[in-house]
């Protein structure tokens, strides 16, 4: 197809502003799709991703479209994930098209999400049209949300097109606006081939697929490649596209988008944003915007059953063969044993891997606290990054402690705004800026440490705001802070596995509310149990869990012997399922107390 | 595997006139008439037993249950003499009956004592109106007074009390009150059981629904303490976790649990030891009759292994006062069996759980209370 009948274009959206169901309206008015075949909604193919009506991964689909002009099109639809915590292959779904279609919802107005999207695009250059969806809703107000648009993302009223993706409504006016308004690519179809990969996954069969985006040249079957990041060659050995049927072809040309496998063992060998080439004849620069993946999150996985150790490893090198977006390396715990350190690319991802291994694998896990990277600058002169607290060096071995940063957006309606500030000022938060836009919105930009969202930041957001304001944010860089490392001590043992790292100014309440959370959490025992929270040798907080009085059967007698042999052996699986913190035995929900600190 | 004999005999009498509000036993509530089915079963009961294990020596004889003391004397007697054809029991015999308040008549009592029965166990359980109000109980504290006046003529050679504490609402000074009118009865015999809470209970149930508090344990230990010292401090003796006696008059029977000595049970869902096998009669009715006349045939017979018959007879021996001599039950389970449990042991001692004298080890004063921390790990 000549690249000026090709037009790209991604969907992005605020969740549940209907960026599925438009997707599949626009698969069924060009045949993609019957109706019948819809499984529901047919992008968001995995399991967790229906359930929690997100896009986890991003997905492409060629469509063949008829317009008006009697010319047919094709048109390539690419998904993009639609969470925070996939930002970067947003922006390489982004990078590989012209033009984008920003839904918002009539009833609900731009929120968060919308905008940290829609700027993306205008940052990558799209051609945006408006959608404004769901405007058959009793509550919709098209009007107001144009307002909006045309206010806080500065898109001309005029040109959106108002659709109900439910009844149909606009989905002709939609796919004319593509074919009409997005330029068609741009690249040179005789110089060296120069693909962008922006998604990969793992066959069990075919091992891994990528797809990709050609920007110039082309791309066959039998053509030797290479991956430019990594200097990795191989040999192409077949291309084709979705359709969302799986199709081969030939060759992909100038501006098309389409699968490649190219007898690839893992799918960390494929790096996202990555440039191929051809081997023989090389282009000399890659497409610009690569970045390696970079984790944010990290938390230590341990088995509750220490038996299960090498299951949990299986499992992660299973799922790391489809995902390779996470990390992990062994990590010991005096208090938990054997386990891993894992690194997510945020709280989201992090739920999916755990959700996945216990489901999938039938894993029963200790999680530990989520916590961030720290960049440690020594006092012998480099810098060492740290992920988890109990890599901190000595406090004299260091002279600060970095951490990363990030910018948020918050869109909320202007009643919140008090208690919106007030929540991000406990988060160590700095205002950068407080617009009003119009009567009904407030977007709050902050700058805040990355560590104060991993927890139960969201979940305050939407208490705060009573589920109104919306919340996005980007990575804005390392900053020097004032921290410290909290250690909980167990009748004077530290615990490694509830260290965490804290603002100074946080230390004493923290350390008292975790240390009573924990007296919570921890059952009276035949002795005393100290806790303590300190900060080096100073201990800022300490409770005791009184000594257990009274654990024995009343009544024993004759018949009683197998059934109370039964009620023993209850309480000893109980025990059993606890972990051992010298003597004490500490539950296993104790590691994960640093997250219910307000409850 | 030596047994000890001469062994006990049990005969569980699960008939009862209603469910207490903390019993989850295995009972029948307004069955009577199946009363004589039931007394026939037991009779083809013993007989299998003594066609399988000989007409072994035994000196003790119970009737537990439900309630014994509410089906017919003769019945009663039926039993017994069955009793005697399948064993050999002693003519010293201790032969006991627990009885409810409102079955002791004077025409009772004679007729007990008639048949031979010896010791007797008032279900007391509370001597405070409300006390017996919550425990469901349908006799009155006049009721359990006038029983024992009865029973004291009839002349028994020892005569003892059930009571229970800790039932939700209970406070430690209600508890005292009830302490010092049952040491003023003259008993001989004193169980004082804190209260379970086990089971799909009406109790259980309102502590659920947030009717009645929920078991406060450190409540139970201050009335479990103040229990002990003030029997202790009148001269009774302590000498099971929760069973006090007058001197020469603990329960034999009873003991028999506790000291790895054998025991045939008989009735529904009652629980034998012979020979290092246990086993348990069916629970449920119908299923104990067929059981019981079809010949006794057991699939769940528990087998003899040393090592758990070990943890056992260490476990329940240190529910006695006295504690267990660890080269007694090495004598009679093998050395490797104690000698696996001798890092538990250790540690009991060192928390301060138990005390060791030379081969002897038994509870110290906090580890009564805190047995179970040890059992757990002996099981």
């Amino acid at each position: 197809m000549k690249a000026k009948y090709i037009r790209n274009f991604s969907i992005i959206a605020h969740i549940d502003h209907g960026k599925t169901t438009l997707s599949d309206r626009l698969l069924e008015r060009t045949g993609a799709v019957s109706p019948r075949d819809l499984v529901k909604q047919t992008l968001d193919s995995m399991e967790l991703e229906r359930e929690r009506g997100i896009t986890i991964k991003s997905h492409a689909v060629t469509l063949s479209y008829d317009a008006k002009d009697g010319k047919n099109y094709q048109l390539n639809l690419i998904d993009t994930p639609g969470h925070v915590d996939f930002a970067y292959e947003v922006s390489r779904s982004l990078a590989a098209c012209e033009g984008a279609l920003l839904i918002v919802d009539a009833a609900q107005g731009v929120e968060a999400q919308t905008l940290a999207n829609a700027y993306q695009a205008i940052e990558h250059d799209l051609q945006i049209t408006t959608v404004v969806n769901k405007i058959d809703l009793p509550s919709a107000d098209p009007e107001r949300v144009l307002e909006q648009v045309e206010e806080v993302v500065g898109l001309p009223s005029e040109e959106a097109v108002l659709a109900s993706a439910k009844d149909g409504t606009g989905i002709e006016e939609i796919l004319e606006a593509i074919v009409t308004r997005v330029p068609p690519p741009s690249g040179d179809p005789d110089a060296a081939l120069k693909a962008m990969v922006f998604d990969s996954w793992y066959d069990s069969y075919r091992g891994a697929f990528m797809l990709v985006r050609v920007i110039d040249g082309r791309i066959s079957t039998k053509q030797k490649i290479r991956m430019m990041a990594t200097g990795n060659e191989y040999l192409v050995e077949e291309v084709g596209i979705f359709t969302p049927k799986s199709l081969r072809c030939d060759s992909l040309g100038v501006g098309e988008v389409g699968w490649v496998i190219a007898n690839i063992k893992q799918v960390a060998e494929v790096k996202i944003g990555d440039t191929l080439t051809d081997a023989h004849h090389p282009t000399e620069t890659p497409f610009p915007g690569f970045q390696e993946i970079k984790s944010l999150v990290f938390a230590g996985l341990y088995p509750s059953d220490p038996g299960d150790y090498t299951t949990l490893r299986d499992a992660l090198d299973r799922l790391q063969l489809n995902d390779s977006s996470f990390e992990f390396e062994p990590e010991v715990s005096d208090a938990l044993g054997f386990g891993f350190r894992a690194g997510f690319l945020g709280l989201l991802h992090m739920e999916i891997i755990q959700s996945r291994l216990e489901r999938e694998f039938d894993l029963d896990l200790v999680t530990t606290a989520p916590g961030v990277p720290y960049r440690v600058k020594l006092k012998k002169g480099e810098y060492i990054e740290i992920h988890s607290p109990a890599k901190l060096p000595k406090t004299q071995d260091y002279e600060w402690i970095e951490e990363p940063f990030i910018k948020a957006t918050v869109m909320t309606p202007p009643d919140f705004v008090g208690p919106l500030l007030k929540l991000m000022e406990e988060r160590r938060g700095t205002q950068q800026s407080l617009r009003y836009i119009g009567p009904g919105r407030v977007i709050l930009e902050y700058s805040l440490p990355l560590a104060e969202v991993v927890s139960d930041f969201y979940d305050r957001l939407k208490s705060a705001s009573r589920g109104y304001a919306s919340y996005d944010y980007e990575l804005s860089g390392w900053q020097r802070s004032n921290l410290v490392k909290l250690d909980l001590l167990v009748n004077g043992q530290p615990v490694d596995a509830l260290s965490i790292i804290v603002h100074d100014e946080d230390t004493y309440d923290r350390g008292q509310k975790l240390a009573s959370k924990l007296k919570e959490l921890i059952p009276r025992q035949q002795f005393d149990v100290a806790i303590q929270s300190a900060i080096g040798s100073r201990v800022i907080s300490r409770c005791n869990v009184r000594a257990l009085r009274k654990n024995v059967l009343a009544k024993c007698y004759g018949g009683d012997v197998s059934r109370k042999r039964k009620l023993l052996e209850k309480q000893k699986k109980g025990k059993k399922r606890m972990k051992q913190v010298g003597s004490v035995d500490v539950p296993q929900e104790a590691f994960l107390a640093v997250l219910k600190l307000d409850d | 595997m030596t047994q000890r004999l001469p062994a006990g005999i049990y005969i569980h009498i699960p008939f009862c006139r209603e469910r207490c509000a903390y019993c989850d036993f295995a009972i029948l509530t307004r069955q009577y008439k199946r009363s004589a089915t039931y007394a026939d079963a037991i009779v083809s009961e013993m007989r299998a037993f003594s066609s399988r294990y000989g007409r072994l020596d035994a000196d003790t004889l119970y009737f537990g249950g439900g309630t014994p003391s509410s089906v017919p004397s003769s019945e009663l007697a039926q039993l017994i003499s069955a009793a005697r054809q399948a064993f050999r029991l002693a003519p010293t015999a201790e032969i006991s009956i627990e009885a409810n308040p409102e079955d002791v008549s004077e025409r009772t009592a004679r007729a007990w004592s008639a048949l031979g029965v010896n010791r007797i166990t008032l279900g007391v359980q509370s001597l405070d109106k409300k006390g017996l109000e919550r425990l469901g109980r349908p006799s009155t504290v006049e009721d359990a007074l006038e029983a024992l006046q009865r029973l004291r003529s009839a002349d028994f050679i020892n005569l003892g009390a059930d009571m229970i504490f800790g039932a939700p609402g209970q406070s430690l000074e209600n508890w005292q009150r009830e302490i010092e009118r049952v040491m003023d009865l003259g008993l001989d015999h004193l169980s004082c059981y804190a209260l379970e809470m086990t089971g799909r209970t009406p109790l259980v149930r309102a502590v659920e629904r947030g009717d009645l508090p929920p078991t406060d344990h450190d409540l139970l230990a201050d009335m479990y303490e103040l229990t002990r010292a003030r029997l202790m401090g009148d001269g009774w003796e302590h000498y099971e976790i929760s069973n006090f006696a007058r001197p020469g008059k603990r329960s034999k029977h009873n003991l028999k649990y506790w000291s790895d000595f054998s025991y045939a049970g008989f009735g529904l869902s009652a629980a034998s030891y012979v020979e290092g096998e246990r086993w348990t009669a069916p629970r449920g009715f119908a299923d104990y009759l067929r059981w019981a006349q079809g010949g006794c045939n057991l699939a769940e017979k528990e087998a003899y292994d040393p090592w758990l018959r070990a943890g056992e007879a260490i476990a329940f021996g240190m529910r006695r006062t006295e504690g267990v001599d660890l080269r007694r039950v090495a004598g009679t389970h093998g050395h490797d069996a104690v000698n696996g449990r001798r890092e538990i042991l250790d540690q009991a001692v060192s928390r301060g759980l138990a005390d060791r004298q030379g081969s002897r080890i038994r509870l110290s004063e906090r580890g009564l209370l805190l047995a179970d921390e040890i059992f757990i790990d002996l099981l």
